[in-house]
């Protein structure tokens, strides 16, 4: 297993960053097999992986194809559990050949981290399995556990909750709110517009927020009445 | 990397992560069985071991994919404690605590560790039973640390690449500890906490609540689920050592009595510590002073003991290096025997089963990590749990300068050991057992506050809300959690 993909330094934007990692033109383009790619995760909730593939024998021009979308790797973006750990995704996820490029979308919705990235990012080629010696393929590692934060989403996916939760926690939104606006940021989003609204995946900050603006709005409906 | 040596890196990764679970007393207690019959022999094993292994390939990967997931890229550091901040602050902690005892040696002119002559060796080991009847000096000697040092050093973790630029008054959490780690919410605790409901029998509240003997099945997974509803006083005893794994075998006399030889031969200066430590705090409680020369006994031997170093390959502290003992003890640390005195009489067996709560449980209390059951966690928990449910009580606190944490941490990190009464503490400790997790002694925290709330809603300074939360002595603990965790609006 040859290891060919360089390092390459990410910076975080505010919502998600990316990095493209492309393959010398020394190394045989049909040979371009992908076995695993593993990296340490630095604060990054999502990885979105994108690859440009050129079919084989043609002369048509490379295509970028999304062969992994959102996948998570923190349990929860605003906590650190997955912060730091090592993840790798493994060539039955994706579908890795005939790459000439690599790109690493990355994404953390929550506004609570300084900066995020992917360190250590390191590709293996594939390798035609030479013999039968099993050695190797007892301990494959589990690749991904993904948990995704949906606990607060179904509390607030119902309509409003009732009063007597929402007043048990409403300092806690209260306080969140207030984080939300001191938090306004004029730095530019970058390339990757994200979009909350469409994803099922919401930052559950924004839900909170959202849930709060109309919890009051309806408190001073009544208020009208 | 020949083959060999990666199965043994395998191997020890695997026992490192099983180590704690109830999977890993069962193989255990099977190969201690299998390792009688005549078929097996002891020169073929590895052999054996590795051939099996090569032919039952598949078979072998589904277990280990049931396994918590560890990475082969992460570095062994990375194991202990996947985060890079929290590995730097025990590492420092770690620093302090040495150089506090490595000055204390050099101050009062006492060795590290030394041999004792012949003749104090004999007088040793006639007043075994009875080191309490010895009133050594201890007056220059001092407690490492307090439970009140190592939670400043809690409140000043920091999260490097976590946004701190607003000011604390509108940040969500009004609480000391400033890491966001997960912590579960009641829903979480209601699901994951779902036998300690109001409608299941609880022993400590109701009697004959379930009586299903397991320790005929010897049968660890089982005693283990048992024991959160609580386990019977005449039980106790069997089910934990069960649950443990300490089935005080021949081997295990035969280590206590090397580990009894040590004390004899050598004399450490972490010893008078512990004397100090037992002078301090069981020797002046009502329920234990009883126990003293069981707690020299155990103690003593526990600090010489390099089994217990094993626990740092999954520990994010590392064992001091310059002597013998591994665990550094602080104001307070004798109290985690204390409560199993009650429990067994033959000193072999209480070391085994203190050396093995100890290396699963009482570790994390006073070490810096990101566990879910690590001090860190269990402190942040019931800040969340607190400011949550009792909002009010919260914010009163805070104003009139007694945070919550700065009553609550003394209980958490003995695990209310010395605080309760000594059939509450037990049933406490059941729920541990039964949940392999500490999680509820901090949930017990913030039912305290929950139950003295009224009172403490009248007080104006730290000290008197500390004089309301000063005996818990009378308090029963599963009316207590229950109430919390399913009797409460949310």
């Amino acid at each position: 297993q040859g290891e060919f993909g360089a390092l390459c330094p990410l910076h975080g934007a505010v919502f998600g960053s990316c990095c493209d990692m492309h393959f010398s033109q020394g190394s045989r383009i049909r040979r371009n097999k992908i076995e695993e790619i593993t990296f340490k995760n630095y604060y990054t909730a999502y990885v979105t992986v994108r690859l440009l593939r050129r079919s084989p024998g043609q002369e048509a021009a490379a295509k970028w194809w999304t062969a992994l979308r959102d996948l998570p790797l923190m349990d929860n973006p605003h906590t650190e559990g997955g912060s730091q750990d090592y993840f790798s995704i493994h060539r039955t996820q994706v579908e890795p050949d005939h790459v000439v490029s690599v790109r690493l979308i990355l994404r953390q919705p929550s506004s609570a981290w300084l900066t995020f990235n992917l360190e250590e990012i390191k590709i293996f080629r594939f390798m035609e399995p030479v013999s039968s010696s099993h050695s190797k393929s007892v301990m494959r590692f589990p690749v991904f556990h993904p948990v995704v934060p949906v606990h607060v989403l179904c509390w607030f996916s119902q309509g409003l909750p009732d009063p007597q939760t929402v007043s048990s926690s409403i300092q806690q939104m209260w306080a969140l709110t207030e984080v939300m606006q001191t938090n306004q940021t004029t730095a530019s989003i970058g390339r990757f517009d994200v979009s909350w609204t469409q994803d099922d995946r919401l930052c559950p900050q924004e839900v909170l927020h959202a849930s709060v603006s109309r919890f009051i709005l309806v408190v001073l409906m009544f208020s009208f009445i | 990397m020949d083959e060999g040596t990666e199965l043994c890196v395998t191997i020890g990764q695997i026992v490192q992560r099983l180590k704690g679970t109830h999977l890993h007393s069962q193989i255990e207690r099977q190969a201690k069985e299998c390792l009688h019959q005549p078929d097996i022999r002891l020169e073929s094993l590895k052999e054996d071991v590795r051939s099996f292994l090569r032919t039952s390939g598949e078979h072998t990967q589904d277990i280990y994919l049931q396994l918590p997931p560890s990475h082969p890229a992460a570095p062994p550091e990375h194991l202990k404690e996947p985060l890079a901040y929290m590995r730097k602050a025990q590492a420092s902690w770690e620093k302090r605590v040495l150089k506090s005892l490595n000055s204390m040696s050099s101050e009062l002119g006492v060795p590290l560790a030394r041999r004792r002559p012949t003749l104090e060796q004999k007088e040793l080991t006639n007043k075994w039973n009875e080191m309490g009847t010895d009133e050594p000096d201890l007056s220059r000697f001092r407690p490492v640390y307090a439970p009140k040092d190592f939670l400043e050093v809690l409140i000043s973790l920091r999260n490097p690449n976590h946004d701190s630029s607003e000011e604390v008054s509108v940040r969500s959490h009004w609480g000391l500890i400033q890491i966001p780690l997960n912590v579960r919410d009641v829903p979480q605790l209601r699901r994951a906490y779902s036998e300690l409901n109001m409608a299941t029998g609880q022993l400590g509240i109701d009697d004959h609540a379930h009586v299903h003997p397991v320790v005929s099945e010897q049968d660890s997974a089982a005693a283990q689920q048992y024991s959160r509803q609580g386990c019977p006083t005449e039980l106790r005893a069997d089910l934990w050592a069960l649950i443990l794994n300490s089935t005080n075998q021949p081997q295990d006399v035969m280590h206590y009595e090397q580990l009894k030889a040590g004390v004899i031969q050598h004399d450490l200066l972490v010893d008078n510590l512990i004397y100090k430590d037992v002078k301090l705090t069981a020797s002046n409680d009502d329920y234990y002073f009883v126990f003293e020369d069981f707690l020299y006994q155990v103690l003593l031997c526990f600090s010489r003991d390099t089994a217990v170093l094993d626990h740092f390959k999954y520990n994010s502290a590392t064992p001091p290096k310059s002597y013998m003992e591994g665990v550094i003890p602080f104001h307070g640390f004798s109290m985690y025997v204390a409560p199993l005195c009650f429990l067994y009489n033959e000193p072999s067996k209480l070391y085994s089963v203190f050396r093995e709560m100890y290396i699963r449980y009482f570790f994390r209390l006073h070490s810096i990590s990101s566990s879910q059951s690590g001090i860190v966690s269990l402190c942040l928990q019931f800040e969340r749990l607190l400011q949550t449910h009792l909002p009010q009580l919260f914010y009163h606190l805070r104003q009139i300068g007694a945070q919550p944490l700065r009553i609550a941490f003394k209980w958490m990190v003995r695990a209310f050991s010395g605080y309760l009464s000594t059939d509450q503490l037990l049933l406490l400790w059941d729920r541990i057992l039964g949940y392999d997790s500490l999680e509820i002694v901090a949930v017990l925290a913030a039912a305290v506050f929950a139950f003295r709330s009224e009172n403490l809603m009248e007080v104006t300074s730290l000290a008197s809300a500390e004089a309301v939360l000063a005996d818990l002595s009378t308090l029963k603990v599963m009316p207590l959690i229950q109430i919390f965790l399913f009797a409460t609006a949310i």
